[in-house]
Formats: structure tokens, C-alpha cells, sequence
């Protein structure tokens, strides 16, 4: 599965917003430049929250669907090279298993899949392991 | 905001600052605009209920953010973030004062970059642990910048 993300200042301007993040090297060019980068960075948080489903209905695993109920389950990511105001991220995401388990929330599958984040000139930017819990409910 | 530090100044098994956050369904709302992730189990409590959960919840991803934001501000704007593992322990309410914690564990110099590693985790007012990395984040430092500051944990307050 594939999906693109354009970061524009406006969306990581949200997203200090949400996190409070007062740290000008996010966005203004001359912070940037002394920090040692060559244009306003995106901060990497953006990138964790990329290819998430948002509870939306599982339109790519069917088999899923009954399990109306969706939460994160965590991940693993690491940063090669930092992305910037402009950047288009294109990311791929791939399935590395599905596990069931009884839990909390009833019946789970804990889906987990590799993501790989590239810019526009193919570069990989970063990569990710993360999981997603599905369970079933009343919807 | 607390001042970062410098490589030299950080000493392993010292906490970092703090950084407290009172969540909120205002801060779900913004999440949700910045990210498209409109799930109701972050706003709509009786969606939540109806979903198994004891409520609204924090969205997962947000936690992650916060954590990255604990350790982006700890490096200053010289550091970068090299590696960052999670796993959620529990689920955090809305409404619920959130603490993001971290204690440097370990600290080298490697090809000339210096690296941090940091235990970092985020607890409820009860000291429960609602989100932890298993294995540490990894921190590159720069030695050039030296703006000094205090390594103690101060304490940050971030409200929405």
C-alpha cells in the first residue's frame, strides 16, 4: 500500500501546535541555517503519524472488517535524513504478520507492517515498524 | 521552554527535563486537523464506550509525537533524532495530565558523532507508565553548539 504526503508549512505548523512545540528551527529559514540544516526541517514526529488508518474501515484487509475497533499498537522508527518544507514523502507499507490474542479488548489482531519513507528524488528518509490493534465492537 | 544541553554537559543517569501535558478534547480536535485522523475514539465519548473503551482516549500517535518533542527539544535544534522505539502500555484518557519523562542512559562518541541514548517514557498522575520505549532512543548530538543551559529536570507545561 502506498500512499503521499506533501509537508507543507501550514500542516507542521498544526502539528507544533498540537504539541506545543516552541522551537523556531521548525519554522523560520535563518534557525534553520544556524542549526546546520539547508532549509526549514519537518521535525520527525509528522512522519510517525503518516499511513495511519484513522479508524477508517479496513478496505484493504476485508477479511478484518467485523473487527470494527482500531488503536495503535506502537512501532519503531529510525531517521536518515531529515525531510523538509516542500518534501513529498511517498511511503510503502508492507505487511510483516498478523497475530491474534485475547486481551482487554476481546478478540485482537495485532496487525504490524515495515513502512519505508522516501522523498521526491527516492531517497529513504526513514523507516518504520509499527503495529495496529484491531478488536471487535459494537461499532 | 527548558534550554537544551550541550554533548559535553550531559551526564548519564540524569533525567532530562520533564514535559507536562493536560490533554484535552481541544488537542484531539488539533491532532485531528493536522494528521486527517478523525476517529470518534478520540472525541466522542459514547462512540468510545460503544467501541469497548472506557472512554475517550488519546490518540496513540499524539503520545509519540510528545515523546519526540521531549527529546527534539532535549537535543536542541543541532541534535537529531536517530532512533525512536515505543510500545503502548495503557491508555490515557482525555482530560488526564500527561508527563513525558527521560533519563540518559548512555553516552559516546563514534566516527566523530556523539550519540545519547535515553529511556523515555510517558506516566499518568498515578506514576503508571502509559507509553514506554523498550530499547532507547537514540540521539545524535553536535558538539558545536553551546548554548548552555541545565540539564536538571525542569518542568515544562504545555496546556490545550
Amino acid at each position: 500500500m502506498r500512499k503521499r504526503c506533501g509537508f507543507e508549512q501550514r500542516m507542521v505548523d498544526e502539528y507544533l501546535n498540537a504539541t506545543g512545540d516552541p522551537d523556531r528551527v521548525w519554522r523560520d529559514k535563518s534557525a534553520a541555517r544556524e542549526a546546520g540544516y539547508c532549509d526549514v526541517p519537518v521535525p520527525p514526529g509528522p512522519l510517525t503519524s503518516m499511513q495511519m488508518e484513522g479508524g477508517s474501515p479496513s478496505a484493504y484487509m476485508p477479511e478484518q472488517a467485523h473487527l470494527r475497533g482500531a488503536v495503535d499498537g506502537g512501532g519503531e522508527w529510525e531517521f536518515y535524513l531529515p525531510v523538509y518544507i516542500g518534501d513529498v514523502i511517498f511511503t510503502t507499507r508492507e505487511f510483516l504478520s498478523v497475530n491474534e490474542r485475547r486481551g482487554k479488548l476481546g478478540e485482537m489482531i495485532i496487525n504490524t507492517f515495515n513502512v519505508t519513507y522516501r522523498n521526491q528524488r527516492s531517497e529513504t528518509v526513514a523507516k518504520g515498524r509499527w503495529s495496529t490493534i484491531r478488536y471487535t465492537a459494537q461499532g | 521552554m527548558p534550554k537544551s544541553s550541550t554533548f559535553h554537559e550531559i551526564r548519564e543517569n540524569v533525567e532530562i527535563p520533564r514535559l507536562a501535558v493536560t490533554t484535552s478534547c481541544r488537542l484531539s480536535a488539533m491532532w485531528a486537523a493536522a494528521f486527517g485522523d478523525f476517529d470518534p475514539i478520540h472525541y466522542d465519548n459514547e462512540y468510545a464506550v460503544r467501541h469497548n473503551l472506557p472512554g475517550t482516549i488519546v490518540n496513540g500517535r499524539l503520545k509519540v509525537a510528545l515523546l519526540v518533542r521531549l527529546l527534539t527539544s532535549f537535543a536542541g535544534p543541532s541534535g537529531r533524532l536517530k532512533r525512536l522505539p515505543a510500545r503502548h502500555q495503557g491508555m490515557t484518557g482525555l482530560g488526564e495530565l500527561l508527563t513525558l519523562r527521560g533519563v540518559v542512559t548512555r553516552k559516546y562518541v563514534e566516527g566523530g558523532e556523539n550519540f545519547v541514548h535515553l529511556e523515555i517514557w510517558a506516566e499518568n498522575p498515578k506514576g503508571e507508565r502509559t507509553a514506554a520505549w523498550l530499547r532507547h532512543g537514540l540521539l545524535s548530538l553536535k558538539t558545536r553548539r553551546a548554548q548552555g543551559g541545565s540539564v536538571s529536570p525542569l518542568r515544562s507545561e504545555h496546556r490545550l
